[in-house]
This record gives C-alpha cells, structure tokens and sequence, in this order.
C-alpha cells in the first residue's frame, strides 16, 4: 500500500485542500498504520506546543557585540574577548595575554573616599550611575560569604542586584568580615586572566563558592568608552586555587 | 527610527561600514536563534556556543547575503548549519545523558513544576529524532515557520519537509512514550519505509 506521507503532516496541520483531505480520509479508512501514525504524530505536535521559549542567558551575546566594537573602532579585539572564549569553552586559556591595567585604588581607603564623596556634592546614589559612587571612592571590600554556593543563575541575580543597587559603598552583609589583605589578592586573580578593561570599574568583591568550588567574584560596571557613564554590569568569577575562569554574566544597565 | 528599518536595510548598512546596524539584528534575532540552537543541541552550553558562532559567521559573512531570501531565513540557515558543525564536533549524548558532566537541570519553581517535567521530557525525546527530522520539527512546530521557509532553509524540496515532519513527528511521540520494546513489535508504517514518491 503506498501511503500519502507528504499529506499526513498537513493534515495533521489543517493545512489541506478539500481534495487532499478527502484523499487522506479515505486512506485512512483502510490503513490501520496511518491512522496510529496520525494520532502519534497529534500527540507530537501537541507535546512540541508545550516547550516554551527560553530567554538568551545574559552575556551571550557579548562576543559579538564586541566582534561588532571592534570592527567599528578599526581596533583590536578587546581584552576579554578572548577571555569570554575561554570561559564558553572555546578557546585555551593558555592563548591569552594578560594586558590588564584595572583602575583602581587601593584598599583601605575609605576614609578618604568618603572624603571625596563628600566633596563631590553629596550627590544622592539615585543621581549617579549604580554603583559609581563605590566606583569614586575605591571602598570596595572583600565580602566573605563562607555558606553561599553561587550558580549561574544566582549570579545572573547578582548582576540583577546590582544593575539595581544605589549605593554599591553599603557595608556589606551582617555575615560578611572584612579581609582587606585577601581582597588585593582577589582583585589581582579577577584580573589575572585578562579579561578586564581598563575602565571597567570594580563594585563588589566576593569571596564565596561557585558550583562548590571556591571563587572570588569581581562586580564591575563596564562603559561603552572613556569619559562614558557605565551601560553594563560584567561579573566575573575565578577559582581562588589557580584564578581559572569558572564563570562570567553580564546585564545592560 | 533605526529600530523600525528593514533588516534587508540594516544588512546594507552594516556592509557598507556601520557595523552597529548588525547590532539591530543581532538584538532582534538572537531569541529565535538562541532557541533554535538551544532545541537542536539541548544543552544550554551547546546552544550559547552555537547561537554566538552562528552571529560571528553572519557578520564575517554578511557580504554574501544577496537579499534573494529574507534575513531571517538566511540567519536560520546558518545558524541551522552552525548547530549541525557542533553536532558533529561534540558527538555526545543528549542532555540527561551528560549530567555528570554539567550542571543539574535549573530548579523549577513548585507551581510550574509538571510543565517543567513534561518540557524536558520533550526535550529529551527531541533529542533521539535525527537531526534532519528534529530541525524540520524545531522550525515548523516549535517556531511556527511555514514549510516553504523551513525548506529554503534546510535546503531541501518542500515534499521533503513535509515527509520528514511526519516521520519526525510519529519518531518524537514514540519516543516520548518511551516504549523500545513495542516499537519493534509495531508492523511497519509508512514512517519505517522507504518511499518511492
């Protein structure tokens, strides 16, 4: 018996002429296969109907914006390009160089940012970019947080936070201690991999786990150029042992 | 308003030197790409290398994009091609299979908890429909393309895409019931014969 295969789907779809279906009807009424094949294949499209669609990831797109910055600047890629490679797995790490020069101050100086925060006006967290008044005084600590095990999701959260955060200077979680002298160190193995650019700006500083292995957590606001107001919040996570990649995500201010 | 131009005219821009213009279409393309890739890999890892691969490829080859099909059947087509490249170079079992390997499945909020279940099941059973089936399914049944577009960017006749939904379709439910042992007791149907039409 040849069978109407190239009819079947549409039927299924409404998609038939008159003809074509009356065709198919009377196939059906004498071949036991179709008929079981045209209630599989009923069930199929329903169970397809129920796959919902997925959002992109935050950060996804980043290679390729980048790929797009470059060929509008005439320049060469970007620092963390490669670096983003390396963390979606698609290239070593080992073919890296690491050209980092990540502006910012010293640790233990939040007298004198809060000095400076003071002399720029008093300006309220709501009258700046998120975070830039961290950004301006450097009192960016090390926040310990030994219980929490960060996922990718939970880090797509954080990068919520702190598109959201107005004042990225708050003291930080009643279960956080200070460590300044561990956060030099932390902020250098951020840096390590090189994928930093020079005016990202460091927001917060974590020091935790990712997926159960422990990670420093660099929050840092990206702008689109020099003397731009940040338009991104970039996170980056590295291993505390050997400062590999562990994860990245990033969310448009 | 850039935002309300032609992608045909935003690929003009973009090749003529204003390579922000491809930035339009990157935003208003990457859903449909990301998920295209995310069903036809089943593996989000998979589906971020693959949707960012397949847009690097379009801007490095957007100067052969003639305009003889629309953009988004050309994005579709190489992102179709791009997803079959990683298939080939990751030879790995579907997402279930590789858990020791990834992270768990995201935690589902309880009230969504059986869509969760019955989605990944889906998902799982898409995954043991061969590609050249499961990639007319993705484009015909998940994301609504008529045939005549799936063929153009699958690059086969429309009987074709036609064929192949139906046996794609009769392979996924099968799969889904999960029943090898009936299967190979079931007659023959249309579906497990060659066909000379």
């Amino acid at each position: 018996m040849t069978h109407p295969e190239e009819l079947l789907a549409g039927y299924v779809d409404g998609a038939l002429t008159e003809e074509e279906r009356a065709e198919v009807d009377a196939h059906l009424a004498s071949c036991r296969v179709c008929r079981e094949e045209m209630e599989l294949s009923t069930q199929a499209v329903a169970a397809l109907a129920e796959l919902p669609e997925q959002p992109v990831p935050l950060g996804v797109m980043n290679p390729v914006a980048a790929e797009i910055r470059r060929r509008t600047a005439g320049a060469a890629p970007a620092p963390w390009w490669g670096r983003l490679q390396w963390a979606a797995g698609l290239a070593a790490a080992a073919a890296l160089v690491a050209v980092v020069a990540v502006a910012l101050p010293r640790l233990g100086e939040q007298e004198e940012g809060a000095a400076l925060r003071a002399e720029a006006g008093g300006a309220t967290p709501t009258e700046s970019a998120p975070g830039a008044d961290a950004a301006l005084t450097g009192a960016v600590f090390l926040e310990i947080q030994p219980e929490a095990d960060y996922s990718a999701e939970q880090l797509e959260a954080l990068a919520n936070d702190a598109a959201q955060r107005t004042e990225f200077g708050a003291p930080a979680p009643s279960a956080a201690t200070v460590a300044d002298a561990e956060a030099e160190t932390a902020k250098a193995c951020l840096a390590e991999p090189g994928g930093l650019m020079e005016s990202d700006r460091l927001v917060r500083l974590i020091r935790a786990t990712f997926d159960g292995k422990p990670a420093y957590l660099g929050v840092y606001l990206e702008s689109p150029g020099a003397d731009r107001p940040p338009n991104r919040v970039v996170i980056w996570v590295v291993a505390t042992k050997d400062c590999r990649i562990l994860s990245f995500s990033s969310k448009p201010l | 308003m850039p935002d309300g131009e032609r992608d045909e005219d935003l690929v003009r821009r973009a090749v003529s030197g204003d390579h922000s213009a491809f930035g339009i279409l990157v935003e208003r393309h990457e859903r449909r790409v990301y998920n295209l890739a995310l069903r036809m890999t089943g593996h989000e890892e998979d589906a971020r290398d693959a949707a960012q691969e397949a847009f690097l490829t379009a801007l490095r080859k957007l100067s052969s994009f003639r305009g003889e099909a629309a953009f988004t059947t050309w994005m579709h087509r190489v992102t179709v091609n791009t997803c079959y490249d990683l298939l080939r170079k990751r030879r790995r079992g579907p997402l279930l299979d590789r858990s020791e390997e990834h992270e768990p499945e995201p935690p589902a909020a309880p009230d969504h908890a059986d869509a969760t279940d019955l989605s990944i099941d889906v998902q799982r059973a898409l995954l043991r429909v061969p590609p050249d089936y499961r990639i007319v399914m993705i484009l015909h049944d998940v994301q609504d393309l008529p045939y005549d577009e799936v063929a153009a960017i699958v690059g086969v006749p429309v009987g074709t895409v036609k064929s192949r939904l139906h046996r794609g379709r009769v392979a996924l439910a099968r799969a889904l019931r999960d029943r090898p042992e009936r299967e190979r007791h079931e007659p023959p149907g249309p579906s497990d014969q060659a066909r000379s039409r």
